[in-house]
């Protein structure tokens, strides 16, 4: 089986089979963190189709040795970010500065810890699912890059652009958040 | 027991609609064949017009130089090679004074303009793929 690299070499020889397969290999993986960004089934289609068609438009800025998945999601980040503020519908819960976030945050009750809650998930991710897309955007992305993708929490600073202590915060936040969501559902 | 991010990193991708890979290729090769039409209609405008100047530029060129001293100065060389070089700087003045500039530089430049665009008309053609495209194949 061929390499990302070694695709979209063959890509820019003409090899237009090539394309094709790159876009098989990773639709999954664009499309889930499309769908867990927007939140709605035919808009997280809309934005996996923008990020391959912006990552065709800039296939020729590809370096060997760059992680196309995370290239790909960095896309999938921005157009989705793009597509939310289009959507002008927007609560604080969905796209939220850092205030914002600090706000939901503390508007959820501090339950008394309760490892059942947050560990009797068992199997079901639906309640994980629901407890993620309720997270401020500034929170779910570094969730979906630092634990969904496993990038560390440095490749997760640098893939958004923002410092690692910011990162860092957010990602400790993030999992604050998330408790408080599972502990009330 | 699983920890919170444990579970976080083991969720399970969300599979899209069959069709949508599909689609997506799709819509590329039809953005990219869309941009080749219009840079081989530039480039087919571009030659054709450079094309058509080329012959006005070199008659105007000759034209130039024949109605110049430059060709007599020139012909001083296979005449009189020793009266030549033995006043070599003086000549080479005369040359550069007479030289038919603005006709050279007409001809010239739309004959480098012809053969580029024609050239680049040429690179956008349709290329005779090693796999004709078809998802099934993969």
């Amino acid at each position: 089986m061929k390499t990302d690299d070694e695709l979209i070499d063959a890509y820019k020889q003409g090899e237009e089979t090539a394309f094709a397969e790159l876009v098989e290999r990773h639709i999954s993986a664009v499309y889930t963190f499309a769908y867990r960004m927007v939140g709605k089934k035919e808009e997280a289609e809309d934005v996996a189709q923008e990020t391959f068609i912006k990552f065709w438009k800039s296939i020729g800025r590809f370096r060997k040795g760059m992680r196309m998945r995370t290239w790909l999601l960095s896309i999938a980040r921005n157009t989705a970010i793009d597509y939310l503020r289009k959507r002008r519908s927007l609560s604080f819960s969905e796209m939220g500065t850092h205030d914002d976030a600090d706000a939901f945050e503390h508007s959820l009750p501090d339950p008394a810890p309760s490892a059942e809650s947050v560990f009797g998930l068992g199997e079901d991710t639906h309640r994980l699912e629901a407890a993620l897309m309720k997270l401020p955007l500034i929170y779910r992305e570094i969730v979906l890059f630092h634990y969904r993708e496993g990038l560390t929490l440095e490749e997760t600073a640098q893939t958004l652009k923002i410092p690692l202590n910011t990162a860092k915060s957010r990602d400790r936040r993030a999992l604050i958040a998330l408790r408080k969501l599972l502990a009330t559902q | 027991m699983k920890e919170l991010e444990t579970f976080l990193r083991d969720l399970p991708d969300i599979r899209p609609e069959a069709a949508l890979a599909e689609s997506i290729v799709r819509r590329v090769m039809a953005i990219r064949n869309r941009s080749m039409r219009t840079r081989r209609a530039v480039f087919a405008t571009l030659a054709a017009l450079s094309g058509l100047s080329v012959l006005p530029a070199l008659y105007l060129s000759v034209r130039e130089i024949s109605n110049s001293s430059f060709a007599s100065y020139l012909s001083l060389f296979l005449s009189d090679g020793s009266a030549a070089f033995g006043n070599w700087r003086e000549l080479l003045f005369s040359l550069l004074e007479s030289a038919p500039a603005v006709g050279a530089i007409a001809f010239l430049g739309t004959a480098f303009v012809f053969l580029i665009s024609l050239k680049a008309f040429a690179s956008y053609l349709p290329r005779r793929y090693k796999n004709s495209y078809r998802m099934s194949s993969i």
